[in-house]
């Protein structure tokens, strides 16, 4: 294993490759869990990449090796804005989970999800290989999250000047210039993590830092599941809305705890 | 297009993307683009439009590298205590030197938003390897060396009620109804009366003004082709203008400059149409200044076309 460095490098098929940052302990002092990141998309992937990064080096320290990744279609991987689709993210993300197997000798993984990434590490973990799981401000019901995007582009448009008038399509929707096409739009509708039939991991944290109901029903679907939960609600700004002045926000806080979770959690 | 990471700079602490043409076009090949952060955002730029611009680049048979700067997205931060003004020119000739020793490009365009375009001003003036600059939403005077209370997002505001809203019938609507943001509003309205009182009553211009003028024709005398690409809805244009003054508009006559505006877009470029409009006229400045004339087919097409031509600052739209 590479010596306590960052590597950064495209993975998976040779068609469609997905970018991502690995980095680990120096050989030998390796903990064997491997966490994975899993990012959100659109504008909440540029808004909270900044976080997920700081994210990864305090959980590089307590010698996790660690891979942030790109989805098809998401930031430096393969693929067009407009092409992705959940289904596929969930593939990528066990193409990822191969990845960090491959550079790392770890015997666990731990998945660790903001917002829609959340959804899509839980949902990825339903194969039975995850022994822990991190799902921060999860997009428990795809309805609601659809809705606040939408709202929050419109909100957002009112104080900016108006697109021309020629005629766009209604298809891809424009969220805050990320293409939202119809395909990945009824996808993500369709995401009910109240309805997941599967344990996805034996130890779970939930953060919430909004005050979200649905983060308790998630909780309670989980634990009759048989998974073992926690959930930590934490004063927090939400770090993947724009704010006005163009800055990026880390909230310490969060990854204070998250961190220390994992590392209570994780061999 | 095959793209690549690459880990450069002092001791490979910085995080890039190298996008190259399978192809390579006569002409194009000796000429590499750096795309520089957009503020703090890293090499993704905002809507991924780095990552457009830099694929787009490549199937025209442009060699481009984006990169993180020190301690913005995955670079590592420095150790040093150089100030970024300093820091983000040094980084930015390395990326120029490990361009050129892995792809043989021998002179370099600089695109840069917002800061990435003061960096690109700067590293212009100083290194003789830059062929021309694409100056995204240039900022004269920056946001950090303005006065502690006039806050850029009332800047942004103010520019948007008296350049937009003012010709809007649902905004007037929204004001006799009371459902406008009669706070926005008045801190608005409330820093353009400052902005006047201080115009009248300072009589000299602000500091950043004179060097930016010198600069300006430090770097046109050495030949190298600046273009201004502002956003409609952005409020550094009317002080890029102001301050530019005759210098600005005289090297724009000698095709020296260019000021290039995206009709209604604003300073990040967050409609899907803005992205559009943008990547058409990076590309084709960029064949323009490489000389490369490429299929009509091979160019997208702006949606609407910008409202300023180079020279002579007339509107091409009515």
């Amino acid at each position: 294993m590479p010596s306590g460095e960052l590597i950064a490098s495209y993975f998976g098929q040779a068609e469609k490759p997905l970018f991502g940052c690995f980095s680990g302990p120096r050989a030998g002092r390796a903990r064997s869990t491997g966490i994975v990141i899993c990012q959100p998309i659109g504008h909440e992937y540029v808004n909270s990449h900044r976080a997920l990064r700081q994210l990864a080096v305090r959980l590089a320290a307590i010698r996790f090796p660690v891979l942030r990744f790109d989805y098809f279609g998401c930031g430096d991987s393969s693929g067009d804005s407009a092409e992705g689709r959940t289904g596929e993210w969930i593939e990528d993300l066990a193409e990822a989970s191969s990845e960090i197997a491959r550079r790392a000798n770890v015997t666990n993984l731990c998945f660790v999800g903001l917002r829609l990434g959340a959804s899509i590490a839980l949902l990825g973990s339903q194969r039975g290989q995850t022994a822990a799981l991190v799902s921060w401000d999860p997009v428990v019901k795809g309805r609601a999250y659809l809705e606040s995007v939408i709202s929050l582009n419109q909100r957002l448009l009112r104080f900016r000047p108006k697109p021309g008038k020629q005629r766009r399509p209604d298809w891809p929707k424009d969220i805050i210039g990320f293409p939202l096409p119809r395909e990945l739009y009824d996808e993500i509708e369709r995401i009910d993590l109240l309805a997941v039939r599967n344990r996805p991991a034996a130890n779970v944290l939930i953060v919430d830092t909004e005050a979200n109901p649905d983060c308790a029903g998630l909780k309670d679907t989980l634990e009759s599941l048989g998974a073992s939960v926690t959930l930590e609600r934490i004063d927090a700004p939400p770090i993947w809305v724009p704010t006005e002045n163009g800055g990026l926000q880390v909230p310490m806080n969060v990854l204070q705890s998250v961190t220390a979770w994992i590392d209570r959690t994780c061999p | 297009m095959r793209e690549e990471a690459a880990l450069l700079g002092h001791k490979d602490s910085l995080v890039g993307i190298v996008a190259q043409p399978v192809a390579r076009h006569s002409g194009a090949t000796e000429t590499g683009v750096v795309l520089l952060n957009a503020g703090i955002l890293h090499r993704v730029g905002p809507g991924r439009i780095y990552v457009k611009i830099a694929r787009g680049l490549a199937l025209l048979g442009f060699t481009s590298l984006r990169f993180d700067f020190s301690g913005i997205g995955d670079s590592k931060a420095r150790q040093d205590n150089l100030p970024f003004d300093k820091s983000s020119v040094d980084e930015t000739q390395r990326a120029m030197a490990f361009l050129q020793s892995k792809c043989g490009t021998s002179s370099f365009i600089l695109l840069g938003g917002c800061s990435g375009a003061r960096v690109s001003f700067a590293t212009a003036a100083c290194d003789p390897r830059v062929a021309a600059c694409i100056l995204i939403n240039f900022q004269v005077t920056p946001d950090d060396e303005r006065e502690a209370n006039e806050a850029s997002a009332t800047r942004k505001d103010e520019h948007y009620y008296l350049k937009f809203a003012v010709r809007n019938s649902q905004s007037w609507l929204r004001l006799f109804t009371g459902q406008a943001h009669y706070r926005k509003l008045s801190s608005a309205l409330a820093s353009a009366l400052r902005h006047r009182i201080a115009q009248r009553t300072a009589g000299a211009e602000p500091p950043q003004w004179a060097s930016f003028r010198s600069e300006l024709r430090r770097i046109v005398d050495r030949g190298v082709k600046l273009i201004f690409v502002c956003s409609e809805g952005d409020a550094a244009l009317d002080e890029l203008r102001e301050a530019g003054g005759r210098e600005l508009k005289e090297f724009r006559a000698q095709n020296k400059a260019e000021i290039v505006v995206v009709p209604r877009s604003d300073h990040t470029f967050s409609s899907l149409a803005d992205q559009e409009n943008l990547i058409a006229i990076v590309q084709q400045k960029i064949c323009e200044i490489a000389r490369l004339s490429p299929s009509p087919d091979t160019l997208p097409k702006a949606a609407e076309p910008p409202l300023e031509s180079p020279a002579t600052g007339a509107a091409h739209v009515q």
